[in-house]
């Protein structure tokens, strides 16, 4: 084991920057991974099913700030198509084409995501298996519809923010994991509070806990699950937004990967539990990022980085063998 | 009442007819035009000059071909057209589209209309198998151009090859042509050749003693990370690591904090898709390394714009020699951006030379049999617009050529910084 760490020795022989350096990239794709989970584990509080559509919803997001980027004028149709364009833009204007992007976001995926709950999963409650299916389905449709009317190959996404760098211990991170890991606790608060201490959240949560019950209690059953529907994709599109910040670009088929893992962290945290779903989210991040840096070293070569995926995939066979409630969730079970 | 009704249409509609008929066909219309704007002109008087002009013009422009007529020969083209691959080869196909037009402008084959389809495997070599299955069974298809990735053509050149379907691939690998296929003709350099021709330039260059790899696991940049390594060996050049990466991956992070830590000199990369994710977020890392990468000019305009700045300084090398040093292939540029409305990647003109040599090797055959084109394929010495093409005994390419850049403070590939490979001693001379 020395030797192996004695590999990952650096220039200045530095191996905490090796272990920081994958821990801040381990956050803020985390971060990513938490935030789309909380979609998956809002719906699935509420109908007990999995919304498979919510990937789509995610990606569509990052999408339609593209749109409006270019509706606004800040690229133009000859470099939107493919380019990442580094735009210069004062603090102020920054601060509102981002809120613009992730307000244009998180209105088109919450209300597709409205309209899908109405249109293809209200017929179907109570079949939950028929439901499942149909979300699949859904899933299937919008990216095919995405590639069809949106683009079949990769798009740049602008460079909102200039990137700056910052250096801790030898390791470097830039701005917009910086502003990442702000707006996932800003969303994060947000959704606590909405959920814990708002009547709409004292709706949900008994919903969640027993529809029927709390339709004798005067809930509008409806309303309530078409809120969970409105909320939980708005963050999916938000998430969007800041996926294709960080990585530059958008892509009709990115939810199919990210949807995946983030349904891995909603597992992992314990579905149903928003602050356990974003738990999960951050140790998936990390766990794969650190984890596939020292697969190659650990394996002697045998497994590279290509088996990343190994992580998520593994976590989840083992969380549903031996704790399926997650860790931070509570066991369930017909008493 | 019936018949009131019936008889008042029957007028209106024999009313109509004969208005339709004393108006004067729209044709005739455009000609008066024509005549009205000629009275107009003021008169030209006639002197030494303008005969001159006159005659020159009747001279050097050339009398219009007549239009193809018939039955179309059918030469389809397989690209990428879906998925992460789908831009350059996007403008790939639409280089052959142009081509296939200027064919039919200029008379067709044998006085027959060319007709091409683009096709999408979706780079998915499934797809591309039962593509190549359903392209040899449609007896209209006399030949196939494509499709552009080893990981698709490797599968598809037996198919073809069994149907006996001429085949020109834009794919690298040698895996194209070493099982001694009859139908398929590979006009391409080779992947092993493109992963030395790196090397050579990282050392010569750079003057770099470690590296280390990241690459694609497919048929073809296997072979460029192969080639690439076997070099380094040679040229005594450490590699520090070989890491394999997928196309579907956007954060490359974590193998390059990994790759970082190793502190190797360069870093090259055999990769088609995540070249520029892998360049910005090395970067990103603060990595400073020097940079080498291959197929980077298959989408050069897409690299630069997804990489900005990080792109300054990397290393690549491709078919396609400095365009500022040959007219002929800015005049191309002009022509498909003229067409389409968009500036053509580098990789198109080859794509244009190499489906341009499949419609003359029809042309050579006498008539569009699959049998007589891959006898006349054989045959080739073809001056296309890049390069001539020749082939060898084995169907590869008689002399590859290779040109190795490094992208300039402008974002280009300029003849300043270009340096013509020389296969057989690795020496890079200035183009």
């Amino acid at each position: 084991m020395t030797s192996l760490w004695l590999e990952l020795q650096n220039e200045e022989g530095n191996t905490m920057t090796y272990l920081i350096q994958q821990f801040m990239n381990g956050i803020s794709i985390g971060c990513i991974y938490g935030l789309i989970a909380l979609g998956y584990t809002m719906v699935f509080g509420v109908l007990r099913m999995v919304n498979f559509s919510h990937s789509e919803l995610f990606m569509l997001g990052g999408m339609v700030a593209v749109f409006l980027l270019l509706g606004a004028g800040i690229i133009d149709v000859a470099t939107m198509r493919t380019t990442t364009v580094a735009v210069s833009l004062s603090g102020l204007q920054m601060a509102m084409v981002i809120m613009m992007s992730f307000a244009g976001a998180a209105a088109f995926s919450g209300i597709l995501g409205v309209i899908i709950e109405r249109m293809t999963l209200r017929p179907l409650r109570g079949k939950p298996m028929i439901a499942l299916v149909n979300s699949l389905g859904t899933q299937i449709f919008l990216r095919n519809f995405a590639m069809l009317f949106l683009g079949r190959d990769m798009r740049g996404f602008p460079r909102i923010m200039p990137t700056l760098y910052f250096k801790i211990m030898g390791a470097t991170f830039t701005n917009i994991q910086v502003f990442i890991i702000i707006v996932t606790v800003l969303l994060l608060t947000g959704l606590l509070y909405l959920v814990n201490r708002t009547y709409l959240g004292r709706c949900i949560r008994a919903v969640a806990e027993d529809r029927d019950v709390a339709s004798l209690m005067g809930v509008d059953i409806n309303r309530t699950i078409a809120s969970v529907f409105l909320i939980g994709p708005a963050i999916g599109g938000i998430t969007g937004v800041l996926c294709s910040m960080y990585f530059e670009q958008v892509y009709y088929a990115t939810g199919a990967m990210f949807g995946i893992k983030a349904w891995v962290a909603a597992v992992m945290g314990g579905i149903g539990d928003i602050a356990g779903t974003m738990m999960g989210g951050l140790t998936l991040g990390i766990l794969e990022t650190v984890g596939a840096g020292f697969l190659p070293i650990v394996s002697r070569g045998l497994l590279g980085f290509e088996y990343k995926d190994i992580f998520a995939f593994s976590l989840m066979i083992l969380m549903l063998i031996f704790r399926p409630q997650g860790i931070f969730g509570e066991p369930t079970g017909t008493k | 009442m019936k018949g009131k009704f019936l008889s008042v249409t029957l007028v209106v509609v024999a009313l109509s007819l004969v208005v339709a008929a004393c108006a004067p066909p729209t044709p005739e219309k455009v000609e008066v035009t024509k005549i009205v704007e000629v009275t107009k002109e003021v008169p030209v008087e006639i002197t030494k000059e303008v005969v001159k002009e006159v005659v020159k013009e009747v001279v050097v422009t050339p009398t219009p071909a007549p239009a193809p007529t018939g039955k179309p020969i059918r030469v389809d083209v397989v690209l990428p057209l879906t998925g992460v691959y789908t831009y350059a080869f996007d403008l790939a196909c639409k280089g052959c589209l142009m081509g296939a037009e200027e064919t039919n402008t200029a008379g067709g084959i044998f006085g027959r209309p060319v007709y091409t389809i683009c096709r999408d495997d979706g780079a998915d070599p499934k797809l591309g198998v039962t593509l190549a299955h359903a392209l040899c069974d449609d007896p209209e298809v006399v030949g196939v151009y494509g499709t552009s990735l080893s990981l698709t053509e490797v599968p598809m050149a037996p198919v073809f090859d069994e149907c006996g379907m001429p085949n020109v691939p834009h794919a690298f690998s040698t895996l194209v042509t070493e099982p001694g296929y009859k139908a398929i003709f590979q006009p391409t350099v080779n992947s092993p050749g493109v992963g030395r021709a790196h090397a050579d330039a990282l050392y010569k260059l750079r003057d770099v003693k470690s590296v280390a790899v990241l690459h694609e696991e497919d048929p073809c940049n296997e072979q460029y990370k192969d080639g690439f390594v076997e070099r380094c060996e040679e040229l005594g050049i450490k590699i520090t690591s070989v890491n394999p990466v997928t196309k579907d991956t956007v954060d490359f992070k974590p193998i390059l904090t990994k790759i970082g830590a190793e502190n190797p000199e360069a870093i090259f990369t055999a990769c088609f898709v995540p070249t520029a994710l892998i360049v910005k977020q090395m970067r990103e890392l603060g990595l400073k390394q020097a940079y080498a990468g291959t197929e980077i000019p298959e989408n050069f305009y897409e690299f630069t714009k997804t990489c900005g700045e990080a792109a300054v300084g990397a290393i690549t090398g491709g078919e396609i020699p400095p365009i500022e040093k040959h007219p002929e292939l800015q005049e191309f540029s002009k022509r498909f951006e003229a067409r389409w409305g968009v500036k053509p990647e580098p990789t198109v003109f080859v794509h244009y030379q190499n489906y341009m040599m499949l419609l003359d090797a029809i042309k050579r055959a006498g008539s569009p049999d699959r049998k007589a084109i891959i006898k006349a394929l054989e045959e080739t010495d073809y001056d296309g617009l890049v390069f001539r093409v020749r082939f060898n005994p084995d169907h590869t390419l008689e002399n590859p050529i290779m040109t190795m850049y490094e992208v300039t403070p402008d974002l280009e590939l300029s003849a300043d910084k270009a340096w013509r490979w020389e296969k057989a001693t690795g020496e890079l001379k200035p183009e």
